[in-house]
């Protein structure tokens, strides 16, 4: 009902102006963020009953989509448009948690592993959750800033993590379940995670054995400073390095220091399956379960911590534990390593010091006087008035989705979703939860050649191999049997383009709305120009295949791939 | 001259030269016509993750052996088990992880060799010097992030943002002057080791072909899609992205018009992805005039190294997989008759520690690098192997050695054999003259012949 009510509006305005090409949706570039003061216009409107949202309403909603979710529906950039930006927050962050483990445990049953103790031999099973919940899950807010997480926490699909998915399905949803939460206790339930115990080595690491002539693994105690808290080097609040006397960077630990944090690490194991009591270094690996303390292999003695904090001899291995979490969590780099890196993955890959400067102040105090409130970290990002000065190369992995989510992908009636992601793992090199290593798939620091010192992570797998396999993959999309893999044995999806394809005879609508679902509610002049001119050109192809051409060339356009003003 | 044209013309000169036996000299510009005798090619292998390099070179005398053992506990090899190398170094016998044959041949036949020690340094360095801090160090020692920069950079003391391999093709105007991209030709995508400041890379697929965009039969599909990549108005990023997918397209067609002339190696090759990689990088130097380049790098990733448990099982696995690539790609070598124009290394984040965590071992510095190919000085060792000993001043803690021969000898070396002009070594080795004449720069020249 609506759309045909803009269609109107569209076409009386293009008559009175004459049918200017493109001038309907240009409007001057807004000043503001996405927050409250250009999306609040909408919440005095229900006053006087429902009116059309402004163009720069429809920019805001397209804008937050394009952030927030792993792909605008059109249908979200109207409810968006009337409703506003902060009312969208608020539903996400009140939204139940959608959750992986439940769905994996469904295809669990459906071939007969039922038992709730027992592994379940089919890794695939936590793509298929992974898939169906960022096509369907309503709480996307909270499916996208997991995925950030995953690429901070980083876990990835190896060993026995490939064998049996509930590792990284509970893995996930751990994620999922403290996004919104406190950093302390993510990271706490990170530190304790099964997947990451077998991933960065600390199960079964074993206190100093004199006799043997061993040593705790230093591997966890290493990683979880240099990349879950605190980084390398001492920072300012807005991100920059701190230097030294003689100018150079002042290192945030030495190698004495991950000596006494590995102490801290040792005495976990798996917790016992199947009714066994766990054993120290011998039971099977149960997986979505926390790891369990044997103090009896816990290092004993004091721990001497950062910033002068000493761990005292005679506290159980748990306490040690939460002592380290907390000289982690409370050490002042946090804030600005861990606020910049969750900018990086959400809005731009080059915020200015003011603006990582500002997220670092909500990570320190929401307001309330507590550190580490998650969800006044992500509603800060994600509000500032910089998210409309992006520049930030999208994901390869996330233009896949975000194509399938626009173009409503979906598999026929009553059938499952079961996407394996190999299709797009192999064209991008991107799938969650399967970087090469701990240091992700990409640098938070990479910048690329010609780049004029521009930080941008993505543009590191970017390749002549990589860029032609993405750009293949958005017309596999689009023109393939099925849209999101080339699997005969999975079920079969389809795309649902009959509302683009009723715009046939309106290629200003059609446009308007591809700027809204593609280009976060911003395509260049250039872009859309050639689409246009391409779909006048194409006059004689059926209404879906001139679609599906102003669709591919969207989908590949320079300014679809990097979201990217000229502001810089 | 805009770039795509130069690209055209690339690829123009690269088929005028294996089609006539003519050569229209004015597609090669003013630079000299490239003879095969005088291609050199250096083929970096990363093994990342940090690989135990303690554990692929051993002593196996009976006092050296006898202290590896006690150092290294758990983890220690069996003396029985050790392919060993002819000769001693520094009065020591050595010997091979039992899983590295090919290494152990090309050795013992003088092909191949290891550095011993080596690994990133600022300027000469002593444990005093360390313990009393008034010696600069790489940035991030012992991490994984830092450390594999480092190696791949040379100038461990800052980002640059150029690489050894980048810059050591900028050193050397003038050798290729077809496909400016077939400088560098990476296996394993972007890499900090072929940055250069002036000479771009290229990343191609072991094995799959050479990607074409789909669908440019369509006229109507191909004008606008290069149409939308030239947008004039493109901001910083936007304008890397469109130049990106427009060098994918120009340097894809001379890559598969090229290959497709390459010659059909006889030498099998395993199949999995470091083999493949390597099969494809012997094929690659096999077409090296096609593509108009006579001095070329070459890069490849291994990963997986990073073995703080199980140390002795997944070398076991995965250490035959390197040595079979290894030996494969020699022997493709010698029978293009590239062997002696093409010499391949290892790098790696760092040496472990030599003592256990009860499992496996972790973070270190030094470690032993392999070099292997026909111009090898090879049947001995190279640079200093530390005594395995608790108290030995270079131990920095849990076997974590201090390097005895800097990251910097052995990429000049490297240098000086692909023909870098001594006063142009400092634009490839920044730190280089920090190290000349010192112990920890000293040992290598005359590594390489040539």
């Amino acid at each position: 009902m609506k759309n045909s009510l803009i269609s109107l509006v569209l076409v009386s305005l293009l008559s009175a102006c004459g049918g200017g090409g493109g001038s309907t949706s240009v409007d001057p570039p807004s000043s503001g963020g996405v927050g409250s003061d250009s999306g609040g216009g909408s919440g005095g409107g229900g006053a006087t009953g429902p009116t059309e949202p402004t163009a720069e309403e429809y920019r805001d909603a397209a804008l937050i989509l394009d952030i927030g979710t792993f792909g605008a529906r059109y249908s979200d950039v109207e409810s968006v448009a009337e409703s506003g930006v902060d009312a969208w927050l608020d539903e996400q962050f009140s939204l139940p948690i959608s959750l992986h483990e439940p769905i994996v445990r469904r295809y669990g049953a459906q071939y007969g592993f039922n038992n709730q103790d027992s592994p379940i031999p089919v890794g695939r099973f936590r793509r298929f959750a992974f898939f169906e919940n960022a096509l369907t899950a309503p709480d996307q807010l909270r499916q996208v800033t997991a995925y950030a997480l995953t690429q901070l926490f980083v876990v990835s699909q190896t060993g026995v993590l490939g064998n049996n998915p509930l590792g990284l399905s509970n893995y996930y949803d751990t994620l999922l379940t403290h996004s919104f939460g406190n950093y302390r206790d993510l990271l706490r339930a990170v530190t304790l995670h099964p997947a990451m115990g077998f991933y960065l080595s600390h199960v079964n690491n074993a206190k100093t054995d004199p006799d043997a002539n061993t040593f705790p693994d230093e591997n966890y105690a290493r990683e979880v400073m240099q990349l879950f808290t605190i980084g390398l080097y001492e920072l300012n609040p807005d991100g920059t390095q701190k230097l030294g006397t003689d100018g150079r960077p002042i290192p945030t630990y030495d190698n004495a220091d991950i000596r006494e944090f590995s102490k801290i690490f040792t005495g976990l194991a798996y917790e016992g399956s199947a009714g066994q009591q766990p054993q120290f270094g011998r039971n099977r690996p149960v997986l979505h379960m926390p790891m369990v303390m044997f103090d009896d292999y816990h290092e004993p003695g004091e721990k001497y911590l950062l910033n002068g904090l000493t761990v005292l001899d005679g506290q159980t291995g748990i306490q040690d534990i939460d002592d380290a979490v907390d000289n982690l969590f409370n050490h002042p780099n946090v804030a600005p390593f861990v606020g910049k890196q969750l900018i990086q993955r959400l809005v731009t890959s080059n915020p200015s010091p003011d603006y990582v400067s500002r997220i670092s102040g909500v990570f320190a105090d929401n307001g309330d006087g507590v550190r580490g409130d998650m969800k006044a970290v992500i509603r800060a990002i994600l509000t500032d008035p910089e998210v409309t000065n992006a520049s930030r190369v999208r994901e390869p992995f996330r233009r896949f989705l975000a194509a399938n989510r626009a173009l409503n992908a979906m598999p026929s009636e009553g059938s499952d979703i079961g996407v394996t992601g190999f299709f797009v793992q192999n064209a991008t090199g991107q799938m969650v939860l399967s970087a090469p290593s701990v240091f992700n798939f990409y640098s938070p620091f990479y910048r690329p050649q010609g780049g004029q010192g521009l930080v941008a992570p993505e543009m590191q797998i970017t390749t002549e191999d990589t860029i032609v396999g993405v750009t293949n993959l958005m017309a596999q999309v689009l023109y393939g049997d099925r849209p999101m893999h080339n699997d005969s044995q999975l079920p079969e999806m389809r795309l649902d383009l009959t509302s683009l394809v009723s715009l046939v005879e309106d290629k200003e609508e059609l446009l308007l709305r591809i700027e809204r679902l593609f280009f976060a509610g911003t395509m260049s002049e250039h872009s859309r120009s050639v689409i246009s001119g391409a779909w006048d050109e194409a006059v004689s192809l059926s209404p879906t295949d001139r679609v599906k051409l102003a669709l591919y060339l969207a989908l590949t356009a320079p300014d679809h791939a990097v979201a990217e003003r000229n502001a810089l | 001259m805009d770039r795509r044209r130069f690209l055209r013309n690339g690829l123009g000169s690269a088929v005028s030269m294996t089609m006539a036996t003519t050569v229209p000299f004015s597609l090669l510009g003013s630079a000299r016509a490239v003879a095969s005798e005088e291609y050199r090619a250096v083929v970096c292998v990363l093994l990342a993750g940090g690989a135990d390099s303690f554990n692929i070179l051993v002593p196996r005398s009976e006092l050296a052996y006898s202290r590896y053992q006690a150092r290294r506990s758990d983890l220690a090899l069996s003396q029985n088990d050790l392919l060993p190398l002819d000769g001693e170094h520094e009065g020591v016998q050595f010997g091979l992880h039992p899983a590295m044959s090919s290494l152990q041949q090309r050795f013992n036949a003088g092909q191949a060799t290891m550095v011993t020690n080596v690994g990133p340094l600022v300027e000469p360095t002593t444990r005093a010097g360390i313990d009393a801090e008034t010696v600069t160090l790489p940035l991030g020692l012992f991490s994984h992030s830092d450390q594999i920069l480092s190696w791949q950079t040379a100038t461990p003391a800052n980002r640059a943002g150029t690489g050894f391999g980048g810059r050591l093709i900028d050193a050397l105007p003038g050798a290729n002057t077809g496909l400016a991209l077939a400088g560098n030709i990476s296996l394993s995508g972007n890499n900090s080791f072929q940055a250069g400041a002036v000479t771009g890379s290229y990343a191609i697929s072991a094995n799959r072909g050479v990607p074409s965009i789909a669908g440019f039969d369509n006229d109507l599909f191909k004008r606008s899609f290069e149409s939308l990549m030239s947008d004039p108005k493109a901001s910083v990023l936007q304008s890397v992205y469109g130049n990106k997918i427009q060098s994918a397209i120009d340097a894809g067609d001379v890559f598969s018009s090229v290959l497709a002339q390459a010659s059909v190696i006889s030498t099998p090759f395993a199949e999995d992805s470091f083999s493949s990689a390597m099969k494809r990088i012997a094929e690659l130097a096999s077409v090296h005039e096609q593509l108009g380049v006579s001095r070329q790098t070459f890069f490849v990733t291994f990963g997986g190294w990073d073995h703080h448990e199980d140390t002795l099982g997944q070398q076991a696995t995965m250490l035959p997989a390197l040595d079979a690539g290894l030996g494969q790609f020699q022997a493709a070598l010698d029978e293009l008759g590239l062997s002696s124009q093409v010499t391949t290394f290892t790098i790696s984040d760092f040496g472990r520690t030599l003592t256990s965590n009860g499992r496996g071992s972790d973070h270190g510095w030094g470690g032993n690098a392999m070099v292997m190919g026909g111009a090898v000085q090879g049947g001995q060792l190279y640079g200093h192997f530390p005594e395995q000993v608790e108290d030995n001043p270079l131990d920095v803690g849990r076997g974590r050695f201090l390097p005895s021969t800097a990251t910097d000898a052995m990429y000049a070396e490297i240098s000086r054999w692909m023909g870098v002009a001594p006063e142009s070594l400092e634009s490839v080795l920044p730190n280089w003259a920090n190290f000349e004449g010192s112990p920890q720069g000293a040992g290598l020249t005359g590594m390489l012949a040539g």
